[in-house]
């Protein structure tokens, strides 16, 4: 589904990732983990058409197309989902409206109908009650004022919403206390299905334990230093980066 | 110069003694310059070149549906009131030829108070609560010659009395349209007054409001400016009386190379005033915006509340602001802020609504709509609000190609 290979990407004229190889099937969550610094953010943003992250060299396509000639809104059209680290805040646009407008604009690239008004506020009433998301907050401006939380149930949301074949999850852990964290990976495992893919960057193992990976990466000065099971995962956590050549966590 | 007012004033100095009057200040002091401080950003050299060489004539625009549904609609046709003497639910509308003399000194409003043709006159009496929108229209065609056509509007509120006034300015191919509109609240009157400024691209609009605010009086005025290769919209408010309160709030956006100045002077004259002024704008391509906002608190208006801010995106690569605020502060015991900020659309908002798979093009206008709808929230009539946010998306998506 997702193949990335030989990946080299700068950013202000600095190597960041420096050959990836990588590939996710359908239905398979793989983790990336790996200090900060290492690149995981560039990888998400790379992939996710982010001005200002040349790749100078390697290919990254999706179901076959080269992901890396079409702008952002084409691969999120294509079916590529990106959940921010740090969302945005955007004032004055509501966060009904900011929905309404993306899953409209999905559409309208995929030749589909648009939803009307009534069907529209029906999907989203239901996918905020599954992710406890109040009705007054999806109406205040898109993540202004919002606690870390319900930014990170708000990118869940816009998953859901937008039902991505592909989810590319960046620090969805970070700034999450623990009941909102069980409340975040149950929306992910909810999205969890033999026809989509999923990969989950993250630092700390914790998130892991709730969304279970099938393969787990660790990611060091730009690549990929070790792959396994998840059980990887459980083992960084014992001896932490070093043992794999990477530099300690900050 | 002087051939360029000859050009204006010709045949109109020989009116009544204020329009008389008008034309001597005006031959006197001549039209603004860059070297005069309130005229530092907005060249009228546009202006003069047009006056030397006259334009291109336009249709006449039709009268256009209200914006608000069963608004009073007054029709002003090339500076002429078409409106008959009426006296319709109790207020009085009339097109007089008759001027008044303007207690402040503006360059604009002596170019208007000469050349006007005559003064819509709308008096709402003491005690009356006007639920009917009341729209003046003014339409425009490039057919008046180089001199072009100015009106008046006086709109006087009685002890008590409520109301709402919309101005709107059309038009069609190249042409001046000078306003002046005078504004005069009684004790405990509110005037909601909203102006759309929607000139033919070809068009300068030279627009004068003074307004006199009584005791405990509240005049709110809206102001969205989309038309006109120059246009200044000018207001000189007083408050006069304790408590009363003023809001001004503007949006403009600009594109091609027009030119949209707003400009305001506010001065609390007694104890116990307040006023609250927000102007927004987005400029794209090399268009510019102005923005001078002058606040004065004598020195016996304590307590006085005067908050002012200006906010600007810049969406053109030659786009350009120049904001001036300009406080003279002569009392000691005042709350008075301003601030303005000039800025591009956010980069990160931008991906955000892109990685979402909105188009960048949509995404943008999404952006610059946020950014102004601000000030459309002052606006509490629902449907009114909803017809000038269409307005302003429209213009906002209208591309440059007919730009004169």
């Amino acid at each position: 589904m997702l193949k990335i290979e030989n990946l080299h990407v700068e950013v202000d004229g600095k190597p960041i990732l420096k050959g990836i190889d990588l590939e996710v099937a359908a239905g398979e969550v793989h983790a990336i983990m790996g200090p900060n610094g290492a690149g995981k953010s560039t990888l998400a943003y790379a992939l996710a058409g982010r001005e200002g992250y040349e790749v100078t060299a390697g290919s990254a396509t999706f179901e076959g197309r080269d992901m890396l000639a079409m702008e952002p809104e084409e691969r999120a059209a294509a079916g590529l989902f990106l959940g921010f680290q740090y969302p945005v805040e955007i004032p004055g646009v509501a966060t009904l409206t900011f929905l309404k407008t993306s899953v409209n604009a999905l559409r309208r690239q995929r030749d589909e109908e648009e939803l009307s008004a009534l069907e529209f506020m029906k999907l989203v009433r239901e996918k905020a009650k599954d992710l406890d998301i109040a009705e007054a907050m999806l109406k205040r401006p898109v993540n202004v004022g919002f606690s870390g939380g319900e930014k990170k149930r708000n990118e869940i949301l816009q998953m859901a919403m937008l039902a991505p074949k592909f989810c590319l999850l960046d620090e969805t852990d970070s700034g999450l206390d623990i009941d909102a964290l069980k409340i975040v990976a149950d929306g992910v495992n909810a999205l969890r299905s033999p026809e989509r893919g999923m990969l989950v960057i993250t630092h700390y193992q914790r998130l892991l334990d709730h969304i279970v990976p099938d393969r787990v990466h660790v990611l060091a000065d730009g690549r990929i230093a070790k792959s396994g099971d998840k059980s990887l995962a459980l083992e960084l956590e014992e001896k932490g980066y070093a043992a794999f050549g990477a530099e300690k966590a900050a | 110069m002087s051939d360029v007012l000859d050009i204006l004033l010709a045949g109109h100095d020989r009116g009544d003694a204020v329009r008389k009057a008008a034309a001597e200040r005006l031959r006197g002091r001549g039209l603004p310059t860059t070297r005069q401080e309130d005229w530092k950003f907005t060249s009228l050299r546009p202006l003069e070149k047009f006056l030397q060489s006259g334009g291109r004539e336009g249709a006449m625009p039709a009268v256009p549906a209200p914006l608000v549904d069963g608004a009073l609609q007054i029709v002003v046709r090339n500076g002429r009131a078409e409106a008959p003497a009426a006296h319709v639910n109790g207020i009085t509308v009339d097109a007089r030829p008759e001027l008044a003399e303007e207690p402040h000194d503006s360059a604009v409003q002596d170019i208007v108070t000469a050349l006007a043709k005559g003064v819509v006159v709308i008096e709402i009496p003491r005690g009356k609560t006007l639920t009917q929108a009341i729209e003046v229209v003014f339409l425009s065609d490039g057919a008046a010659g180089a001199a072009g056509h100015h009106a008046g509007l006086r709109v006087l509120l009685g002890e008590n009395a409520e109301a709402t006034l919309i101005e709107r300015h059309l038009g069609d191919g190249d042409y001046l349209a000078g306003h002046g509109a005078a504004v005069r609240l009684g004790r405990n009157a509110r005037l909601r007054h909203i102006k759309v400024q929607d000139e033919a691209r070809g068009a300068f609009h030279l627009a004068d409001t003074s307004a006199e605010l009584g005791r405990d009086s509240r005049y709110e005025r809206f102001v969205l400016s989309l038309g006109g290769r120059l246009a200044r919209d000018e207001v000189h408010a007083i408050l006069m009386g304790e408590g009363a309160e003023l809001r001004l709030l503007g949006a403009y956006a600009g594109r091609g190379e027009q030119l949209l100045d707003h400009t305001t002077r506010i001065d609390h004259a007694v104890p116990r005033t307040s006023s609250h002024e927000v102007y927004k704008g987005v400029l794209g391509d090399s268009a510019r915006g102005v923005f001078q906002g002058g606040i004065l608190v004598r020195k016996d208006a304590q307590k006085t509340d005067g908050h002012q801010l200006n906010k600007a995106l810049l969406l053109g690569p030659k786009a350009e602001i120049d904001s001036k605020p300009a406080l003279e502060i002569f009392a000691d015991d005042v709350k008075c802020s301003h601030g303005a900020t000039v800025g591009e659309l956010d980069a990160d908002q931008l991906f955000y609504l892109r990685a979402r798979g909105v188009p960048e093009a949509e995404a943008r206008a999404l952006l610059v709509q946020a950014f102004l709808e601000e000030i459309f929230d002052g606006i509490a009539d629902e449907t009114l609000r909803g017809r000038l946010l269409e307005r302003l998306h429209a213009a906002l998506g209208e591309g440059d190609a007919n730009h004169g």
